[in-house]
């Protein structure tokens, strides 16, 4: 969290600049509070929807350049103020559309965690009003950004549900952050599948190849 | 008051507190990949003299001696004119340091200078294994001599015991906070800045007596530096101008202010652009050095650093004002730098008389004036 600093004017969450550097007429009324109007413009927003093994996915951004340097800001050189930045824009949409909904984030490796010293997801998430539960937990600390497409079809095996959870939930909406061959959410689709009666999923960001999915 | 030791912040919006405790986070992106360390003070190497193609002018050996006296008793800022030798003047205090077994850093804040000068200091110490730490550069940060960024400063913490900060007045290394304070970290020792144009910071600390300076108004090749012909008319004038003005034998590079304004001019003359934007920014300019295109259109990226042999320059709306004081000397420094080609032209088409352009033509008439009189 920011220290109380009253007398400051804001600053934007990712350009650092101040928030009404650039603003207009149209900006000042706009409800995100905070990003300036150029990042708000890097981040072009376009909502899609497709189904992966039968389950409705809803992701809001194409993985560009821009997404990329944000997220290895935010996961590699842990800056993790940025986080409530992520959902900001569509927090009410997912607040209406999932409430009721348990959230459950797909895993990191307790490692990777450890060595962050904040996972990445969980603090995405607090600035959603879902109720989280971090029943998933990954076996093996494998770096799927190294894998290609064939191997990461074997990703099912390094997920597993904590042992001694007995639970079983009627809807629960997964999180990752981006989804780029599906392979991670399918395995913890497969998972889950037995356990509740509704499941869907958002991820903040998409590989361009799931537009022509897009339903 | 906080104070982040990394970049010297003081502004409490950029401290956040998170689950590691607190952080800045205007240096934050600098942190994580790599732990500075501090700079091994026991190493082996350097007992060589350095080589040049041709030997330094009086006034250069004066320069040199003078600045090898300086270093040892506090920080120096050379103020030399463009293509004075700037890079040959410190060689000498180079060498020393090397010879005392110190470690020696040579930052810029253009990718584009450190690639060009790592050749030329790789010739003039042969024996040495000059690295370059730049974006692109990176897997080897140790060596014997480093030119780096000054971004890449962070790497390197308490490490150099003579630092030469070259071009501290020019973009984004000027007015950067966090840069000079990467810069401060970085340098145990003594500091030399070298410059053409030095900002009023500098001139300060030069004036209260926390740095000598040393000047040196003279080329090498004993010409004065090339005063530009200032041409102030309306702007689709100062295009069409331009476009016949190009059209002889002769190479022109031609700087622009924006890039949109570079891509449409490069269009129209079926040539090269050069922006921070552009791909494979070495091969556009080895093309243009081994004179397979003829023009370059430039922005303001290659207002310094580069050499080019036998060129003329025009500056299109030289109004503009990306185009300061120090930029317009730097651009007009272009010209005539070689023994071979001492003369040239230098053009700046303006579509106003702006105070860049005339300060920049009352400084270069100065400097001149203090060397040949006239």
């Amino acid at each position: 969290m920011f220290k109380e600093n009253p007398r400051c004017e804001p600053i934007c969450l990712w350009c650092l600049k101040d928030l009404h550097h650039d603003a207009t007429l149209f900006s000042i009324f706009s409800e995100n509070s905070v990003l300036c109007l150029d990042c708000q413009r890097k981040l072009t927003s376009k909502t899609i929807r497709f189904r992966l093994d039968g389950v409705e996915v809803i992701s809001f951004y194409e993985y560009d350049e821009h997404i990329s340097k944000l997220l290895i800001l935010y996961k590699e050189h842990l800056d993790e103020a940025l986080a409530p930045m992520f959902f900001e824009k569509h927090k009410k949409q997912i607040n209406k559309k999932y409430k009721g909904y348990t959230c459950i984030p797909l895993p990191s490796s307790s490692e990777k965690v450890a060595q962050r010293g904040f996972h990445h997801l969980h603090r995405m998430i607090e600035s959603l009003d879902l109720k989280m539960v971090d029943i998933l937990v990954k076996t093996k600390n494998v770096k799927q950004a190294k894998l290609s497409k064939e191997e990461r079809k074997h990703i099912d095996m390094i997920f597993e549900i904590r042992e001694n959870s007995e639970f079983t939930f009627d809807k629960v909406v997964l999180i990752d952050d981006v989804c780029t061959t599906g392979a991670s959410l399918k395995a913890a689709f497969a998972l889950l599948r037995p356990h509740c009666k509704v499941l869907c999923a958002i991820t903040f960001a998409y590989h361009p190849l799931w537009k022509t999915e897009a339903v | 008051m906080n104070i982040c030791p990394m970049c010297s912040n003081r502004d409490s919006r950029y401290f956040f507190i998170g689950t590691r405790g607190e952080y800045c986070r205007k240096c934050v992106m600098f942190l994580s990949s790599v732990e500075a360390e501090s700079g091994k003070r026991d190493w082996n190497c350097g007992d060589e003299q350095y080589l040049l193609d041709y030997p330094l002018t009086v006034h250069q050996q004066m320069a040199s001696v003078q600045i090898r006296q300086k270093v040892a008793l506090g920080d120096v800022l050379v103020e030399a004119v463009c293509g004075a030798g700037k890079t040959e003047l410190v060689l000498g205090a180079i060498e020393d340091a090397l010879l005392a077994r110190k470690k020696v850093g040579w930052a810029i804040p253009r990718r584009q200078v450190v690639l060009e000068l790592k050749e030329r200091l790789s010739k003039a110490f042969p024996l040495l294994a000059v690295i370059a730490v730049c974006q692109g550069y990176t897997e080897k940060t140790d060596g014997d001599l480093i030119l780096c960024t000054t971004h890449q400063l962070y790497r390197y913490r308490d490490w150099f015991d003579l630092l030469i900060l070259d071009e501290p007045d020019a973009f984004p290394y000027k007015g950067n906070d966090m840069l000079a304070s990467f810069a401060r970290n970085a340098c145990r020792g003594r500091m030399i800045y070298l410059t053409a144009t030095p900002d009023v910071k500098l001139l300060c600390e030069v004036k209260e007596d926390r740095m000598t300076l040393v000047q040196l108004n003279a080329r090498p090749h004993g010409h004065p530096v090339i005063v530009p012909k200032v041409l102030v008319m309306p702007s689709a004038v100062c295009f069409f101008y331009l476009l016949q003005l190009v059209r002889d034998s002769r190479r022109w590079l031609i700087f622009v202010p924006t890039r949109k304004i570079a891509r449409l001019l490069a269009w129209f003359l079926q040539t090269d652009y050069l922006t921070s934007e552009s791909e494979g920014k070495e091969a556009i300019i080895e093309r243009f050095r081994s004179n397979e295109k003829r023009m370059l259109v430039a922005t303001t990226i290659l207002e310094r650093g580069v050499t080019f042999e036998g060129i003329d320059v025009v500056v299109l709306f030289a109004d503009h004002p990306v185009f300061d004081v120090a930029s317009l000397i730097q651009i007009s420094g272009r010209v005539g730098r070689s023994f071979l080609f001492p003369k040239g032209e230098c053009i700046f088409l303006s579509r106003n008389k702006s105070l860049a352009v005339f300060g920049c033509l009352k400084k270069i008439q100065d400097a001149n004036r203090s060397v040949f009189g006239v």
